[in-house]
């Protein structure tokens, strides 16, 4: 979940009434926001969708929208400015946009604060700078107002943001914190995206911008690149940076792209939709008159226009989640607060009944429970080595592609795996030990993945002598207890013992194993005391 | 003056005392059985790479278990404390210790002249272990005694009534020894079930109360399933390998059959089909939807349900593992359980699905839940659901919502659907009384024996 920090006096003096740090707190909880009180500032985590709301200015004006102390303004409205940038073909980062903010101050926290903002935008919709990335550049300090977006060759020379000295583009690359973290996203060959003013690289996309154009306390505009892979992505973002700058005071100026890209950015543009009461009514289960909606999505900060049956909701530019008439009603439950929505009661149904396979799984914990069983309950997750160990081929079980450990790179398909693991650790146990599993395995199976679970029973039991019968015994008294046939047959398996190990057949059917555990087996595993095992398929039993 | 005491002045017989030392675990010392707390911090302090701040160590242990591993460790030489950093010197182990403690669980005892015999105190001051006198009294007839016992009529002693002993009507003529009834008797291990189980049991019975049926379902699982069918974007980052466990053999899978599932969802993906939406705005693609994975929630289940079938009522559960790229840690699982419920209805709303949760929540028996706006990709609108647990304050504990237009349009379905879901393994911690979130997957049997039931 994105979080970021905000200085609790700034936001008050935005929100420019008295609250409380608990009021704070609320309001920001029914606007879908979690915050916490950390020294002088408020560390608030927003919903995934809400990623415009990460600045001091946007929460200020979204409280004071839903405390009805100001009424929302969703225009922006951009003149044109003489900045203009030619886009070249740049194949491994295609799009650009830009923009010019003038007239906004650049003061310690709010420089903080957009510094912030960049960086969440790049881990978020920038997918870690790979998809987005944003330059914010000084406007007074931009060599010229000619601006190309080109491939460079890596012995192009640059002034890399706080290093102060020149260096080569592969310099960069190869030297630099952020060109080691950045700067294989977008490399092509011996070439890299920059955005050049005139002679000059002001930024080197995604990777760092130059030292040239650096924004600092005191600069009093903005010009904005933002570069990706995405071309409605980067517009996106675009129109989270510049509203923020607009909603501190900022005017914020298009830019002309031409070249390959040709257009007029940003683009703040409300977004409308006609949104009729039946349907907010009909989903919510409320019923609210059309004045009740308007009033609603004004809290949530959204232009309204009443018409005879609809309204026309003007969606300010940021609002990226958007997509659907559905998100708008989600806006004026907010707006209302899903605790004054007030709950309608549940109609309880018929209770349903355990099905088959319950009612088995419940009566088997039962009857174990009873012969002296202790119920384990163990990871899927497992490690290849025990499987092989136990003699299971490799393509019987799943491997992972990105396991988070070795110790849990599979998934098993047999409970003795676990088991023996579990008895590992209970050898200190006081003997003897006696313990069942039922869950899922996951084993071959036709369809679309080519696996499959299968629920199975498997039992254990660890003394310092053990013998075949000691399990063979409550098996079969489980079983019978059930109403099941059950005889064993001499069998093989790979980790049990030949001539103690047998196959158990239950109503004719073969459904698993039972024998003691092979000597090398226990040792390899660490195992001092005696095994006798056995493991039956429930999903058998049910067919 | 008892009766031994007695023939002993008359000098019928003679008497020779041995004391021996009884060895009991404590509560205290049951809960180190398997590692003491030094051993604990040594094992800590190791994983962390050799040192940890004090402050770090808290978020493991307790300040008072802090205390003791502390205070042995450096005892022991382990480890060094320079500035409320902790470092280790030595990966000490305390076998000797925990060997007694594993011996005087069934019962254990010994002599002061034994050399565990120290051991046995060392452990006895820290409170491990209770150490209690066993005086065994030999009592032997004198020469004098012997003569004299001849001259008695014979007097037979029961130890353990038999059934020979009832059957043949000795008793009528015999003493029946008497037991030393005060003394603590040999532990017992009876079978049990599991903690975790019984706990998720007990949410299937609510889920069943209600009226919902249980339905079960795969592991592994496609992309397309676990994301695609729920409006989430291709390039979410949850879907990527630092979060979804992705599926070596094979790496790709078939979606051959739903071909015009697949293409509606496309559709709704780049364009919002025709369901009045905008869509992602992106181009869709089949090979990220066929990619196998473990399922990283139930709700590929619930949907997976709801395609095929489309007709209301429908009210249906699931509670099952669900997989994430997760480090193990007290607090984190790689595989875990959740709860998730998808209720159809004509008619259904918004406000009826807090009414739902309202219902799930007074039924295991949480008393105060508050709702807060919320965001999942395939829901709008959506909630959250905080409930108040004792001791630990508000946890989130419910996501719910109505499955987005997107998703019904996609699947053909017409009518709303309102989808919840429930985190267990927090909820379980807390009405199980675990604050290490593995206690629930524990390989220690002995954990499971001991575990003291909270009512």
């Amino acid at each position: 979940m994105p979080t970021f920090k905000v200085r609790v006096s700034r936001l008050m003096r935005l929100i420019g009434v008295r609250l409380s740090l608990d009021e704070l707190i609320d309001v920001l909880f029914k606007l879908k926001a979690e915050a916490e009180i950390e020294n002088d500032y408020l560390v608030v985590e927003v919903g995934p969708d809400r990623l415009d709301m990460m600045s001091s200015i946007k929460l200020a004006k979204a409280i004071r929208w839903f405390l009805g102390i100001e009424k929302p303004s969703p225009n922006y409205v951009t003149e044109s400015s003489d900045v203009v940038v030619e886009v070249k073909e740049v194949p491994s980062r295609p799009y650009i946009v830009a923009a010019v903010v003038e007239g906004v101050v650049i003061d310690e926290d709010l420089l903080e604060e957009l510094i912030q903002l960049q960086e969440k935008l790049h881990i978020t919709y920038g997918r870690g700078r790979r998809k987005v990335a944003i330059g914010l550049h000084d406007l007074s300090k931009l060599p010229c107002r000619k601006i190309r977006y080109e491939e460079v060759n890596l012995s192009t020379k640059m002034i890399p943001l706080f290093v102060g000295k020149e260096m080569t583009v592969k310099e960069v690359l190869e030297v630099t914190e952020q060109g080691q973290k950045y700067g294989k996203i977008s490399l092509r060959g011996n070439k890299h995206p920059a955005v050049i003013a005139c002679n000059d690289i002001i930024a080197l996309p995604p990777v760092i911008n130059s030292e040239i154009t650096r924004l600092e306390v005191g600069s009093k505009g903005l010009f904005i690149d933002v570069t990706g892979t995405d071309w409605k992505a980067i517009n996106d973002v675009l129109n989270i940076l510049t509203t923020t700058l607009a909603d501190e005071g900022g005017k914020v100026r298009a830019v002309r792209l031409t070249g390959v890209i040709n257009a007029k950015v940003p683009n703040l543009k409300c977004q409308e939709i006609s949104l009729s009461p039946n349907y907010v009514n009909e989903v919510l289960g409320t019923s609210l008159t059309i004045n009740d909606v308007a009033k609603a999505l004004m809290r949530l900060g959204h232009g309204v226009e009443i018409g005879s049956t609809d309204l026309i909701v003007k969606i300010p530019p940021y609002r990226l989640d958007i997509l659907h008439p559905i998100d708008l009603v989600e806006d004026v439950a907010v707006g209302i607060g899903y605790d004054e929505l007030g709950i309608e009661e549940l109609s309880i149904g018929k209770p349903t009944e355990l099905s088959r396979r319950g009612k088995l799984i419940k009566n088997l914990r039962e009857l174990l429970v009873g012969h002296g069983f202790i119920e384990v309950h163990t990871f899927t997750l497992t490690d290849e080595e025990v499987l092989k160990l136990l003699g299971y081929e490799r393509d019987s079980y799943v491997k992972l592609k990105n396991p988070v450990s070795m110790e849990l790179n599979a998934l098993k398909n047999t409970h003795l795996a676990t088991l023996l693991l579990v008895l590992r650790k209970s050898q200190h146990a006081a003997l003897p030990v006696k313990i069942f599993e039922i869950g899922n395995v996951v084993v071959k199976k036709e369809g679309p993945t080519g696996w499959g679970n299968e629920l199975r029973l498997g039992m254990a039991l660890m003394d310092s002598e053990v013998s075949f019968e000691e399990l063979q015994a409550p098996l079969f008294s489980v079983m019978r207890l059930l109403g099941f046939e059950i005889k064993t047959k001499p069998s093989k398996h790979p980790a049990l013992i030949d001539g103690r190990c047998a196959k158990v057949i239950i109503n004719g059917k073969n459904a698993g194993y039972i024998g003691e555990v092979k000597p090398e087996v226990l040792t390899k595993l660490g195992i001092e005391y005696p095994v006798v095992v056995s493991e039956v398929s429930i999903d058998k039993l049910l067919i | 003056m008892s009766a031994i005491e007695l023939l002993k002045s008359k000098g019928l017989v003679r008497v020779e005392d041995i004391v021996w030392k009884s060895v009991r675990v404590s509560d205290e010392g049951v809960k180190y059985i398997n590692e003491l707390p030094e051993e604990k911090l040594i094992r800590v302090l190791d994983e962390c790479g050799g040192s940890a701040h004090i402050k770090e160590l808290l978020k493991v242990f307790d300040r008072k278990e802090l205390n003791i591993a502390i205070n042995w460790a450096r005892r022991r030489g382990w480890i060094q404390i320079v500035g409320g950093v902790v470092r280790l010197v030595k990966k000490g182990v305390a076998y000797a210790e925990r060997d007694i403690l594993r011996r005087a669980l069934a019962g254990l005892r010994v002599s002061v002249s034994e050399p565990n015999y120290e051991i046995v105190r060392g452990l006895a001051r820290r409170g491990l272990v209770l150490v209690s006198d066993v005086i065994e009294r030999y009592v032997e007839l004198t020469d004098e005694g012997l003569k004299l016992a001849s001259t008695l009529p014979k007097v037979t002693v029961i130890s353990r009534l038999s059934s020979d002993v009832l059957k043949r009507g000795i008793w009528r003529s015999a003493i029946i020894r008497p037991y030393n009834v005060s003394a603590e008797p040999p532990l017992a291990y009876p079978g049990r079930k599991h903690y975790y189980v019984e706990f998720l049991e007990m949410f299937r019975e609510i889920m069943r109360d209600l009226g919902f049926e249980e339905i079960d379902g795969d592991y592994v699982e496609l992309e397309f399933w676990n994301f695609d069918a729920l409006f989430q974007a291709q390039d979410h980052p949850a879907r990527d390998i630092h979060d979804t466990l992705q599926v070596l053999n094979p790496q790709l899978g078939s979606l051959k059959g739903i071909e015009d599932l697949v293409s509606r969802v496309k559709e709704v993906h780049e364009n919002g089909g025709s369901c009045g939406s905008r869509g992602w705005g992106y181009r869709w693609s089949l090979d990220i939807a066929r990619r196998v994975i473990l399922r990283t929630h139930t709700t590929a289940l619930t949907i997976k349900y709801l395609a095929y079938h489309k007709e209301p009522p429908i009210r249906v559960f699931t509670i099952g593992r669900v997989f994430r790229a997760e480090s193990i840690d007290y607090k984190h699982l790689p595989e875990f359980y959740q709860l998730d419920g998808i209720i159809m209805e004509k008619g259904f709303t918004f406000r009826k699905l807090l009414g739902l949760l309202k219902e799930v929540a007074y039924r295991i028996g949480v008393k105060e839940l508050k709702f807060k706006p919320g965001y999942f990709p395939f829901t709008e609108p959506s909630v959250e659901g905080y409930v108040k647990l004792e001791g630990i304050g508000w946890v989130e504990v419910f996501g719910a919502g109505l499955f987005r237009p997107e998703i019904l349009h996609a699947l053909g379905v017409k009518y709303p659907v309102g989808a919840w879901g429930l985190g267990l393994e927090r909820f379980a911690m807390a009405v199980l009384g675990f604050n290490d979130i593995r206690d629930l997957f524990s390989y220690d049997v002995s954990k499971l024996r001991n575990y003291v039931i909270r009512w």
